[in-house]
This record gives C-alpha cells, sequence and structure tokens, in this order.
C-alpha cells in the first residue's frame, strides 16, 4: 500500500471560516494542527469552531507546555487539561518539544535548548514516560531549533532523540526548519545530520513533517544565525532538505506552521498544496519503482 | 545542596529574566562567537512574545496609549509578572492591579480599568458554555407573578458586571468606530457600568458584546449573579431608579439568562 501522501496547516481563528467554507485553493489541506494551550478554554466559539473542522478533517494537538526537556517534571494539572482536550477532539496526532518552557513556576513562553548528555537522556525519557502514561498514548517528540549549544553535551541531538525513542518508544515530529535553523546556527551540514537521525531510527518513528519559515540575523561573530519565527513563507533550502528527507522515508503527514504575519489561507493552502505535490510525486515514484 | 543540573537550570532561567547580564555559564557557539548574542534570541523571545500576546487582549488600551508607550509599560509588567502557565489567554488579569501601583502609569487612571473592560472579553470568549433562554422559555415564568420575587435567575456563565470609577465604557465603545476615535477624545472620571458577557444567541454563535448599563441596572445584574432572588436583586440596585423590565428584556435578547429558577425548584 502507498504511504499517506497528507498535507495540512497549522490552524488559526481567522482562518477556520474560510476552511469549513471550502475556499478555493484549500482541498490540499488534509489536516490541521492546533496548539492545545489555545484550546484549553471551558468553551466558547473558538472550540465549537474546531468540533466543526475536525468533522472535516483528521487534527494534530501540539503541545507547547509539557516543557519535557526541564528539569522538573511535567505538571499534573497541565498534564490533566491536556488529557481533556485529548478526550475531547481524538486527534490523530499528539506532539510536544524536546525543549524546555517551565522553571520554578515560571512559563517563559519559548522553547529552550538543554544539554545533550547521560542525565539530561534519562530525565528527558522519565519525562516522556510520564506523559505517555498519563495520556495513553504514544508521543511525537519534535527536534528544536537551537542558537547556543552546551559545553556539558556529551552527544548530539541525533543521538539523543534516537536515545529517547528506542527508550521510551515515542515517536518523531521531524521539524525539518528546525533542523535546519540549527545545522546552520551550529555550522553543520544539515542533511547529513538529517541523515544521522533518519539512520538511527527505526522506520515509521517519524509521525509528522513540520515545515515553517525562519528569519536571517547573525552572531557575534557576523556569521548566520538563523531565527525560528514562523514568521515567513517555507525556505527554498527547506524545500530542499524535505525533498530528501521524504526521499528517504516516503510520503510523512506534512503541516505548514505559521504564527507570525499571518497570510491569508489560500496562501498557507499554498504551501501546503506543494509539500502534498512533492510526496505524490515521492509516492508515484515508489509505484513505478514497485511495477 | 543543589546539584550541578539545578545550577543549570536556573542560572539559564535567572539569566533571562534579568537584561543586561551576562548569559549563564556553560553555554558555546561553534565559531568561538560571543555567546551573549546567541542568548539574547531566547531573551528577546520571552518578553517579545508575552508583550505581544499582552498587546493582543488588550487592543484599546495599546490603541489609547500608542504602541510604543504600550509595550514599554508591558515590558515592565513581563518582568515582575511572568505567566506561570502555558495558557496565555489565562494570564493578563494581573495587568491592570500592578498598572494601579505602578507610579509611570499614574499619567492614565482611566487604564486600569480599560484593562479590566478588555480582560473581561478575553474571559467572555472562552467561558464555559450554556444555552441560553430565549423569550418563550421564559415567558411562562414572567407571567407567574406570585413566584416572580423570589425566582432566580442563572446568568450565562460568560457574564461579568463592570463597575468602573472612569468612562472606559465610552472610551472603548469610541475605540469601535470604523474611522477610529476622534481626535479630541477625553476620558472623564465618571463612574460608567457595562455587562460583558459572550452572545451565544448570534447566529455562528460566540460574539463577545459589551452592553452598557446604568449603575443601578449594574448592582441589580451583579446581585442575580450572585445567586439573588429577583426582589432582593432589585433592592440592591438602589434607591436611584431604574427600568427592571428594559434590563430584563436586554438580559434575554443577547442571551445572558442560562437559566430560571422559581422559589421551590431544585437546584
Amino acid at each position: 500500500m502507498a504511504p499517506l501522501a497528507l498535507a495540512g496547516i497549522g490552524l488559526k481563528d481567522e482562518h477556520v471560516l474560510p476552511l469549513l467554507a471550502g475556499e478555493a485553493g484549500t482541498a490540499a489541506v488534509g489536516f490541521i494542527e492546533v496548539h492545545a494551550e489555545n484550546v484549553m478554554g471551558a468553551g466558547g466559539p473558538r472550540l465549537a469552531r474546531l468540533a466543526r473542522v475536525r468533522e472535516t478533517r483528521p487534527l494534530s494537538v501540539h503541545g507547547v507546555g509539557l516543557s519535557i526537556g526541564g528539569e522538573e517534571p511535567p505538571i499534573e494539572q497541565r498534564l490533566a487539561r491536556l488529557a481533556g482536550v485529548l478526550a475531547r477532539f481524538e486527534p490523530r496526532w499528539f506532539s510536544e518539544h524536546l525543549a524546555w518552557s517551565s522553571h520554578g513556576g515560571g512559563w517563559f513562553n519559548d522553547l529552550l535548548p538543554l544539554p545533550y548528555h547521560r542525565a539530561t537522556l534519562d530525565r528527558v525519557c522519565a519525562h516522556v514516560d510520564a506523559v505517555q502514561q498519563r495520556l495513553k498514548r504514544p508521543l511525537l517528540l519534535e527536534n528544536p531549533s537551537t542558537y547556543v549549544e552546551f559545553a556539558s553535551s556529551t552527544m548530539d541531538e541525533a543521538e539523543f532523540l534516537a536515545a529517547v525513542v528506542r527508550r521510551t518508544g515515542c515517536g518523531l515530529l521531524l521539524d525539518v526548519n528546525n533542523a535546519y535553523v540549527s545545522a546552520v546556527n551550529h555550522g553543520r551540514d544539515a542533511r547529513f545530520g538529517i541523515d544521522r537521525l533518519l539512520d538511527a531510527i527505526p522506520e515509521g518513528t517519524v509521525g509528522e513533517i513540520h515545515l515553517a519559515g525562519h528569519a536571517i540575523d547573525t552572531d557575534a561573530a557576523g556569521d548566520r544565525l538563523l531565527i525560528d519565527t514562523h514568521g515567513a513563507p517555507v525556505a527554498d533550502a527547506v524545500w530542499a532538505l524535505y525533498a530528501h528527507v521524504i526521499g528517504r522515508l516516503g510520503p510523512v503527514p506534512t503541516l505548514i506552521e505559521r504564527d507570525q504575519n499571518l497570510p491569508p489561507l489560500r496562501q498557507l493552502a499554498a504551501e501546503a498544496t506543494c509539500a502534498f505535490e512533492l510526496m505524490r510525486a515521492v509516492a508515484d515514484a515508489e509505484l513505478e519503482a514497485l511495477a | 545542596m543543589t546539584s550541578s543540573m539545578t545550577t543549570e537550570w536556573s542560572a539559564f532561567a535567572s539569566a533571562l529574566r534579568e537584561p543586561g547580564t551576562p548569559p549563564p555559564p556553560g553555554l558555546i557557539a561553534w565559531n568561538g562567537s560571543d555567546v551573549a548574542r546567541r542568548f539574547d534570541v531566547h531573551r528577546n523571545t520571552f518578553v517579545v512574545t508575552l508583550v505581544q500576546a499582552l498587546g493582543e487582549t488588550l487592543p484599546v488600551c495599546r490603541q489609547a496609549l500608542g504602541d510604543e508607550c504600550f509595550d514599554a509599560l508591558a515590558r515592565a509588567f513581563v518582568r515582575v509578572a511572568q505567566p506561570g502557565t502555558p495558557v496565555l489567554a489565562e494570564w493578563g488579569n494581573g495587568f491592570a492591579p500592578w498598572l494601579a501601583g505602578f507610579g509611570p502609569a499614574a499619567a492614565w487612571p482611566w487604564l486600569p480599568g480599560l484593562a479590566r473592560l478588555e480582560r473581561a472579553r478575553i474571559v467572555a470568549f472562552h467561558a464555559a458554555d450554556a444555552a441560553p433562554l430565549i423569550a418563550a422559555d421564559i415567558a411562562p415564568a414572567l407571567a407567574d407573578t406570585a413566584q416572580l420575587a423570589g425566582s432566580v435567575l442563572v446568568l450565562h456563565p460568560s457574564c461579568q458586571v463592570l463597575h468602573e470609577d472612569w468612562g472606559v465604557v465610552s472610551l472603548w465603545v469610541a475605540h469601535q468606530r470604523a474611522d477610529g476615535p476622534p481626535h479630541d477624545l477625553a476620558v472623564v472620571e465618571e463612574a460608567e457600568a457595562a455587562l460583558v458577557l459572550r452572545d451565544d444567541t448570534v447566529h455562528g454563535g460566540g460574539e463577545v458584546t459589551l452592553l452598557p448599563l446604568s449603575l443601578a441596572a449594574a448592582r441589580c445584574t451583579a446581585a442575580l449573579q450572585r445567586g439573588r432572588p429577583l426582589a432582593d436583586a432589585v433592592a440592591e440596585a438602589g434607591a436611584e431608579p431604574f427600568d427592571l423590565a428594559a434590563l430584563l428584556a436586554l438580559l434575554i435578547r443577547h442571551g445572558a439568562l442560562a437559566g430560571w429558577r422559581r422559589p421551590g425548584d431544585d437546584r
């Protein structure tokens, strides 16, 4: 059976009604994603409209609140609310980040980096285990965009992620933009890094792909420093890396993320269509190779 | 004793909160460049995204002060009132009380009230659902004059009564004009009241609405919200005359009533 070519968009309030109305150009939007923390209200129109969209397309719930890379274990009250969201909307995918955002009761509203060594690996695995047990479902863990590295790290991100997958049985949400941003920011080859990761994980581990735009800045030495803004169209270099990834994996449900400088729905849908066409070309090539 | 890991996370968190201080120890960059510039990406994201989130929930405050001025206030607020939750819709209720005690904000004595009004709109948007009563549901209860005085009207969960010392209801309404507020707009020190709610009777559902009320009508509505029977709520409105029939009609028309219990009804 040919794997599923499915492209989606991160759903914003502004786009719900045109999407429900079937605006021209949105046919390729095969699934949608929401941030879990944006649908944790008690009621209201956002939840009602999401329930309607949910009837037309599968849903991915993307959490930003669990702080899985943090020093402290995921907070039970947040897990309970998340469990409520998952029970209410029954998403096909649930994902979180290899990052931390909370410390000592404060919320930083950013995905912060962690060192990669034995102690953090044990801790992240314990947190992923706790989340998967509490929510009674597997988690897709997303690779982060990072700007600094830690002198204390003893492994690279690919080794770390592969070890978390092996030990917890979680899947991966491969954010191709993040992989590109981090590779550039740390002076490495993005394709080499992704290949190292894909070589180290079992087939079927990558359950979802994210694509997004970034901004270009410079560091103190004048080298490029890419910022994961979700504020621009997907960059050409990221599309090229994505084509490489699905060339290796085959089609994987792929989402266009946009959180800043929100364009009209049809522009996001056009990017989703682009991902869909790339996946279909890969699937066709696979079928031809079989025949 | 603190472990080395504790130090790593705590040092990172402390440095994020303290602009102008060195980045935490132990950070490196591949090209040996100064990591302070890179660490500032996180410092910036922390403050800028929260300032933006606050501004999005308080659009009239931002418009009334000007973007630059509002954002400076919001930055100062973020420093002292970091959210404790990732659910940002639930963060920001502390802004109005913080403003009231923040010296530089004394130039805008009406601002805390305007911030309360706009926060009430966010709270209403996310409040629990409840089927609003329609006129036909209520007509028998209204006709039952013997029971009316002791009846308890249940307000929709989104309802919030505002009672402000400054004319922030008029100010907010003036900012809703398509061509913007008038240039000579002044905020008067005159008490105003309103009911903020989500009107789920509107087709499609979920319009957050602001209903200006007289002060007496607001006191009556607040008493109803506290579960006082109708006659008691009217008494709490005070001596100032107000039109109860008009208030009830307004509440019904905007879906503000979610239940009606006559005396002796099971809760």
